[in-house]
């Protein structure tokens, strides 16, 4: 018989290694374009999110409640949606230029996680509400948006950089133009910040719900400034033409914004909102 | 029967040499049929372009083969005895055709052109009938390499022209560059063939100004572009997205200044100039604005000497790449050198059983008639299964087993006409 919670310990070892070897064989690739790495990038990409899947799908079953009460819990699973995301747009395009760059950031957030796991059946009460779900679920998926935007603002930037300079080495070779890198920039942009909206307006219901008024913490002012920011760089690309370097920074700026929400924050909180 | 392969090629050759032996489809055409009305060779095909014509045939005596084809390909255009056509037999004739259609025995390496002349010389073949099945399967199998080698490698990355890499950079900025509008200031020979490269990746409206105005509408009406004027510079810099300039002015005909004002314009869209002229006609200083992308010769010819030099890195990839495929046709191709000895042999054994039945017929009646049949065939199968395992295996590279599999044919008289059904893998 084997151990549930054994293998659960086991899917969550494993998926920072599998993520570790993907990464590898990305930048391999990207340097190189070594046959051998070629062949082993799909199925190590493959594997390392079906295994973050099931450690995912097993902690859930194990523990009764789905990983999304710590914040590692969270990045791990902001790390698992910008893998998903990347797995398809890698299938959609078969290019792995952005690869190396988006896969670190995912390898990051998982070793993150692993460093700090609670394997155990502890939810607080506040947490078990379906509204709680819906508003965790949308902010989840739209710092993996954020995430992404981020990465092609810095791929952006590092081709534009190069091409204004006239070296035309790696960078130039394998990524995709400039024009491809801002549009996906933007539909990333787009979505983070209407998957943003999402979780701001239903985390203000469930607030109001389970305490009667909106209660203000760091986290939620940072939240509030980053959709703020980010509304900001879509209405300034509809309406004045921001795109190109303007746009890829601000996806900088608002990813800064998001990262200090996600990591700093917690100096000042033992989870991700201030509920007493 | 042994390919050999006769040609010269921009190796061997100079351009008036070349020229003098370029056959146009209709020549080549003609050539082929007479080779195979006059039975000079059993298949063949032939492969002209601007920097090589080479005909591929299928001769019993290579030596006389190659003779043959000099002088009915080459002869009357050139004299056949100047030492500038070369020829190969076997297997290096396949290795030949393998690396042509991977682009390493090209003028420029690994240019993407020769796959689609590859093809179109199989395609006249095909109309003149001079292929068979060993042929077919190895232009095929060639062009499928050709397309492996360019996929599996770096051997056709990169451009390597002037113009192809003006393409390559407007591209790494917009993408497809489908429906984007271009600017062509100046109407020499240069700036013609990039901008016949921007048309062909899509480029619309392209727009041409120059200082003789003549000139630009000329060149307006060979490549289908609109004249502006060319103190109108600034405003057309405003509409397009690209701008190609080539004049022979001898100081900057466009400033930070003017592009500026065309930027803001163009509310800080990409703007890609592309200044292939020497001296320069876009000033260095424009580098400094906002979105605007400018290359000259010196960054043009820099990413060509980089393509190129990664291109030659890639040769032992794609010559091993070639290597394993001509192992393979040859695997495939002795495998077709039994087959035919297997099947005459069969047939043979067979009209000597059928005769001998029919000469005792008259001692069998009923049921012995039809037993006798039963006997003599399981017997004939008999006698032949030890020899059909032994020579199943037989290739052509190896020296022994051709020589017995022609010991056979000799001893058994398998080229007398019992054998004809078997030839049509050989000979068209």
């Amino acid at each position: 018989m084997v151990d549930s919670a054994a293998l659960t310990q086991l899917f969550l070892v494993a998926t920072p290694v599998l993520y570790f070897l993907a990464v590898g064989v990305h930048i391999l690739v990207f340097a190189s374009d070594v046959p051998w790495a070629r062949r082993l990038v799909r199925p190590l990409l493959v594997s390392a999110v079906v295994v973050n899947g099931a450690y995912l799908v097993a902690f859930t079953a194990v523990f009764e409640h789905i990983p999304l009460v710590t914040p590692p819990q969270v990045v791990g699973a902001v790390g698992f949606a910008l893998a998903a995301v990347y797995l398809w747009i890698e299938s959609r395009t078969h290019t792995t230029a952005s690869g190396p760059f988006v896969l670190t950031l995912v390898l990051v957030c998982q070793v993150l996680n692993t460093a700090q796991p609670r394997l155990d059946h502890y939810v607080p009460d506040l947490l078990r509400s379906k509204l709680f779900s819906v508003h965790v679920s949308a902010a989840v998926l739209g710092y993996s948006a954020f995430a992404l935007a981020a990465v092609y603002g810095l791929l952006y930037l590092l081709l534009y950089h190069r091409m204004r300079d006239k070296s035309f080495g790696l960078v130039f070779r394998r990524l995709p133009p400039l024009e491809t890198l801002d549009r996906m920039n933007y539909y990333a942009t787009s979505v983070g910040f209407a998957l943003l909206s999402v979780a701001v307006a239903v985390g203000g219901v469930w607030s109001v719900v389970a305490f009667d008024s909106v209660r203000f913490d760091v986290k939620i002012v940072t939240a509030l400034v980053t959709w703020a920011l980010y509304g900001l760089a879509i209405f300034g690309r509809r309406f004045h033409g921001w795109r190109g370097t303007r746009l890829a920074y601000s996806s900088l700026v608002g990813f800064a914004v998001v990262l200090f929400s996600m990591f700093a924050v917690n100096y000042f909180l033992t989870s991700f909102h201030l509920f007493t | 029967m042994s390919l050999v392969v006769l040609g010269l090629s921009h190796h061997t050759a100079p351009v008036e040499v070349r020229e003098r032996v370029a056959f146009t489809p209709d020549e080549a055409l003609a050539t082929l049929r007479r080779l195979k009305s006059e039975q000079a060779v059993g298949q063949a095909l032939l492969l002209s372009t601007c920097n090589r014509t080479e005909i591929y045939a299928l001769a019993h005596e290579p030596k006389a083969g190659v003779e043959r084809l000099r002088d009915a390909v080459f002869g009357g255009r050139l004299d056949t005895a100047n030492g500038l056509i070369y020829a190969h037999v076997g297997e290096l004739a396949v290795r030949h055709l393998y690396r042509v259609a991977c682009g390493l025995d090209s003028m420029v390496l690994g240019e993407h052109e020769i796959l689609g002349q590859v093809k179109d010389a199989y395609d006249i073949a095909v109309k003149a009938e001079s292929l068979g099945s060993v042929l077919h399967r190895l232009v095929h199998s060639a062009v499928h390499a050709g397309k492996r080698a360019r996929r599996d490698t770096e051997i056709g990355a990169g451009a390597v022209s002037v113009a192809s890499t003006a393409v390559e950079l407007a591209e790494k900025v917009f993408g497809k560059l489908t429906t984007r509008p271009a600017l062509l200031v100046g109407a020499g020979e240069n700036g013609k063939l990039c901008a016949q490269h921007l048309l062909g990746h899509g480029v619309e409206p392209l727009f041409i100004a120059n200082r003789t105005l003549a000139r630009a509408e000329a060149l307006a009406s060979e490549l289908g572009g609109e004249v502006v004027a060319f103190d109108e510079l600034g405003a057309a810099m405003a509409k397009v997205d690209i701008v190609v300039t080539t004049t022979g002015a001898p100081e900057p005909i466009l400033g930070a200044d003017a592009v500026k004002l065309a930027m803001r314009d163009r509310q800080g869209r990409e703007l890609v100039l592309i200044d292939i002229a020497v001296p320069r006609d876009v000033a260095p200083d424009v580098d400094e604005l906002y979105n605007v992308f400018r290359f000259d010769i010196d960054a043009l010819h820099g990413i060509v000497a980089q393509n190129l030099s990664r291109r030659q890195a890639e040769v032992p990839r794609v010559e091993e790449l070639v290597q394993g495929e001509v192992t393979s046709f040859m695997r495939w191709w002795a495998s077709l050198d039994a087959g035919p000895v297997i099947r005459d042999l069969h047939a043979r054994f067979e009209s000597i059983r059928a005769a001998e039945i029919a000469k005792h017929g008259k001692r069998f009646t009923g049921d012995n008639r039809e037993q006798a049949e039963v006997f003599s065939r399981a017997l004939v199968q008999r006698l032949l299964t030890g020899v059909t395992q032994e020579i199943k295996g037989y290739r052509l590279d190896n020296p022994a087993h051709r020589e017995r599999l022609a010991v056979l044919r000799h001893v058994f008289g398998l080229d007398a006409p019992v054998a004809q059904d078997a030839s049509d893998h050989d000979d068209t």
